[in-house]
């Protein structure tokens, strides 16, 4: 049985996502326009909870994001090798995002 | 009777380099079937429109087609029911007086199509190989290697009632050829012989549920289901076949964590 | 294709174009935070950010996430075994609701509340 895990956990993070991102609109854009000025990011990002919780969010919407990417390659492109090629930059695209992020989170 | 314009999609493999629309003009009443229509066309105006029917009950299965952009079968379609085009300048009455006179004024265009996605034989005949095909790789048959009782294997009536709705499907190929998945990938399984595996494992004389769910639970299998709902849309015997295919997914992931 | 769009699957077209966009705009969002080590560019981006032009697309954002969002939860639950009756009014529900929340965030992104 192949492709159960990636559809379940396309639920699962979506489900995450629909809570993260309650959250990250409510604190970060509609509290005020100092919640994301540069000392005040820097201060929240240095705090462990709100660390676990970008990291997690981070991996989730990665994770959705491209692994639906990685659906529209599968359903959409016939030529194998096309096919191949748009999965390794999908792959690489969602690397170097996910290492953005994580040096953006470990800034402080 | 009223004045209707039939616009078909039409291809003779051994005239056309490609499909061509042609429209005929025709009287008929608004309580008849399109098929009644394409009868009549081919009795009378075209002897060589080329399309499919048997039973003429919705029972066969052979007359599904694409009538004004959704597929049904062609036998259960009133002329009433169907969503008309405006007449656009239709270019039949050429072949004598009764379709000059359809075609003065006419009530507006049913637009009579090919099913989509798979390939044109003739005019509205399509081949269903690949849709067959798909049907032929659920393994749609019981298997039951326990020895046979003295008479018959026995089902309740109320586990007959969970595979009823998929047991009423008569393989026409309107729900897999209304699929955009399907449209995008040949490959996938595709509606119909999903609902296939679904009547039989849920069937509670087949012994070969882990085998048959091994088949359907891949990527070009029930992964491949967006709920999209074109597949129930199009079905005509009503069969709930997204909810079916959803079933399909929860009892993957069920089995799958049993498993490990 | 030509095929008579419906409910369920105008539903899912909007599901795969908003999908594609909010990916896309990952790469956006990361890149100005990635600005977060250096206080000045920091603030010469978030500058920008008060431009009406971009404020506006910002509603914009919201209105894709939503409806990628709404969707989302609407085929989780249909998945999970919610009849398929409600898939057409659970659809409209889903986009009146959405509406009416992008509304109350243009609101405030456009400074509607200060």
């Amino acid at each position: 049985m192949k492709g159960v895990a990636g559809w379940l956990f396309q639920r699962v993070t979506g489900v995450l996502l629909v809570a993260g991102l309650l959250l990250h609109f409510l604190v970060m854009h509609f509290s005020g326009p100092e919640k994301i000025a540069h000392t005040v990011v820097l201060e929240r990002i240095s705090n462990p909870w709100w660390k676990t919780f970008d990291v997690l969010f981070l991996s989730s919407v990665i994770y959705h994001g491209f692994n639906g990417m990685w659906g529209l390659a599968e359903e959409y492109i016939r030529p194998e090798g096309l096919r191949r090629a748009a999965k390794a930059s999908l792959l690489v695209m969602a690397a170097v995002l996910y290492a953005v992020g994580i040096y953006i989170v470990t800034l402080r | 009777m009223e004045n209707y314009v039939y616009r078909i999609r039409r291809f003779d493999p051994e005239k056309d380099a490609e499909p061509r629309w042609e429209d005929f003009c025709i009287a008929m009443r608004p309580t008849e079937r399109v098929l009644d229509g394409l009868i009549r066309i081919k009795d009378t105006l075209d002897g060589s429109l080329t399309f499919r029917r048997s039973c003429l009950h919705g029972i066969c299965g052979s007359c599904a087609m694409k009538i004004n952009g959704r597929n049904a079968l062609a036998c259960q379609t009133l002329i009433k029911d169907v969503p008309l085009l405006t007449p656009s300048s239709p270019s039949c009455g050429h072949r004598g007086a009764a379709e000059k006179a359809a075609a003065a004024v006419s009530k507006g265009v049913i637009v009579v199509e090919p099913l989509p996605a798979l390939p044109v034989i003739k005019d509205l005949v399509v081949d269903m190989d690949p849709f067959f095909g798909k049907n032929r790789l659920v393994l749609p048959y019981l298997i039951n290697n326990e020895p046979p009782p003295e008479r018959e294997r026995l089902q309740s009536p109320e586990d007959q009632h969970k595979i009823l709705q998929s047991i009423t499907c008569i393989m026409c190929g309107c729900c897999t050829s209304s699929c955009p998945s399907y449209w995008a990938d040949k490959e996938y399984l595709g509606p119909a012989a999903l609902v296939k595996a679904y009547r039989f494992i849920g069937d509670t004389r087949d012994r070969a549920t882990e085998e048959r769910l091994e088949k359907v639970a891949q990527i070009q299998g029930v992964w491949r289901c967006h709920s999209i709902y074109n597949c129930v849309e199009a079905c005509p015997k009503e069969i709930d076949i997204t909810d079916h295919i959803s079933k399909l997914k929860r009892l993957a992931v069920k089995k799958r964590w049993k498993r490990s | 294709m030509r095929y008579k769009l419906r409910t369920g699957s105008l539903a899912w077209l909007i599901h795969r174009v908003t999908g594609v966009a909010l990916t896309l705009y990952i790469f956006l969002h990361l890149y100005v935070l990635s600005h977060l080590k250096d206080p000045e560019e920091y603030k010469a981006l978030m500058g920008m950010m008060r431009n009406p032009l971009v404020r506006l697309s910002e509603v914009g954002l919201l209105a894709l996430v939503i409806a990628h969002a709404f969707n989302g939860v609407r085929v989780t639950l249909l998945e999970l075994g919610l009849s398929t009756r409600l898939q057409k009014p659970l659809f409209w529900t889903a986009a009146v609701v959405g509406a009416a929340i992008c509304l109350a965030g243009a609101w405030v992104l456009l400074g509607g509340g200060h």
